[in-house]
């Protein structure tokens, strides 16, 4: 996971002409648009709607610019810390109720909802300004009259196995004695 | 939705203007702020009230009801010799009665686009000539303390400076007519990407205005003054004005040298003492 070096400048310096955007994006196999499409509910944090393309390896749209609402919402970025799993909690404004109906088709699977985090520069919407984006799983989510709030954790990257190569006879035969 | 005829123009009492969000201020060691800036169009909350005779105040009601439907749609309302374009912040508006009329008030957001991002490393904006000078009445400087001293009792006390760089707060009010309030808010919305970009403030340092760099640390705050408008406005500077050492070895043997000449019969050439 790595950011790109306009993004790391404008983190640390907060120059006045590299305004960052936030976005989420949520993705179950249940949200579908009105003509039966797969589709994803997408929001920006701020007041306006920003028109920004998505990375080539996105599971929807790939490549292509899409609409992000703007919606007020609250996100922290996971922590990484020793023997824990990566973590964020959110609040996004529940007031026009967009995201409850898909929530409420979410609930009927047991798949998991996905939650994408890709940081813009108002600068260039050509792409993220993260390789690859963040990919989070919605662990619990509530949603009350004015908010839904969340956590999603990044992947459990502490029950993988490391080193990660298998050492077996097929892929090496000089380990058979 | 367009303005009804039938309804005056908002009164001047009661009216108040403000950016409805400011974005986030993280404080650094050495005093400075550091904000983060925010992408993109500007929300602005205006107060205002209207003065209603009664059957006005039920067309009024009305008209929120059925036009509006029932305060969520986008609306026009005449102000300032312009129209703004805003959306209901609440969705019933305050009655309260005025001898024979009703006040009735309601807070409205407009969303306005943002500037343009600046081309990087061009010069700062400066702060429009037609606009009024900064240390007028009711201003106020204030700057963090710059020296670190021991908190130990019982011994002499050390010292030490903590930072060479003061950020200094300047407050204060201003009295603008229409044209240059609009020009304010202009500066303020488009060059100043929502007071968030740095710009060249002037000010006074006994012997010419000095352009300081300077940084809106609070969303200003419109009222009214009679006709005109009141604007009060919070900013971060980085340098108090002050004499730079030149000016004050200047001055300095200026005064050491023609003080009994010159500065008894009040003349003090360029230095208004």
């Amino acid at each position: 996971m790595s950011y790109s070096e306009a993004i790391a400048e404008a983190y640390a310096s907060q120059g006045d002409d590299q305004p960052v955007i936030d976005t989420l994006e949520f993705h179950h196999s249940t949200f579908v648009d009105d003509l039966g499409q797969r589709t994803a509910a997408r929001v920006a944090q701020g007041f306006q709607d920003w028109t920004l393309r998505l990375e080539d390896s996105a599971p929807l749209n790939a490549s292509e610019y899409v609409l992000f609402r703007g919606v007020p919402f609250n996100f922290t970025q996971p922590s990484f810390a020793e023997d824990e799993i990566p973590s964020c909690t959110f609040s996004i404004s529940n007031v026009s109720r967009e995201l409850t109906k898909y929530l409420e088709l979410a609930i009927l699977k047991t798949e998991p909802i996905l939650m994408y985090y890709r940081p813009y520069l108002q600068s260039d919407p050509s792409g993220p300004q993260i390789d690859p984006v963040y990919i989070m799983t919605l662990t619990a989510a509530k949603a009350g009259v004015t908010q839904i709030t969340g956590t999603a954790t990044l992947s459990d990257v502490y029950n993988w196995p490391f080193p990660y190569q298998k050492y077996t006879p097929s892929r090496f035969p000089g380990l058979v004695r | 939705m367009a303005y009804p005829k039938v309804l005056p123009v908002p009164t001047r009492d009661g009216y108040g203007k403000r950016p409805s969000y400011s974005s986030p201020r993280f404080k650094m060691d050495d005093g400075n702020y550091r904000a983060k800036t925010i992408a993109g169009a500007v929300p602005y909350t205006y107060a205002l009230t209207w003065n209603l005779t009664y059957p006005q105040t039920r067309f009024f009601e009305a008209w929120l009801e059925y036009d509006i439907i029932r305060a969520q749609e986008p609306m026009q309302i005449p102000l300032a010799e312009t129209i703004i374009n805003v959306e209901p912040k609440t969705g019933i508006p305050t009655y309260r009665p005025n001898g024979s009329k009703w006040l009735v008030s309601l807070e409205v957001e407009e969303i306005r686009a943002g500037g343009a991002l600046p081309v990087r490393g061009s010069a700062l904006p400066s702060w429009p000539a037609n606009l009024p000078d900064f240390e007028s009445s009711g201003f106020s400087l204030s700057a963090p303390d710059s020296v670190t001293v021991s908190d130990i009792e019982g011994g002499k006390r050390e010292l030490r400076e903590r930072f060479y760089q003061r950020t200094t707060t300047y407050g204060g009010s201003m009295i603008m007519d229409l044209s240059q309030r609009n020009e304010f808010w202009q500066f303020w919305n488009d060059t100043l990407l929502a007071g968030k970009r740095r710009f060249l403030a002037p000010f006074a340092n006994a012997k010419s205005q000095v352009p300081l760099k300077a940084k809106f640390a609070q969303v200003p705050e419109e009222t009214t003054n009679g006709a005109w408008f009141n604007i009060a406005i919070v900013l971060d500077t980085l340098e108090a004005p002050m004499l730079s050492y030149d000016e004050y070895r200047e001055f300095f043997h200026f005064v050491n040298t023609y003080a009994d000449f010159y500065v008894e019969d009040g003349y003090a050439g360029y230095w208004s003492l």
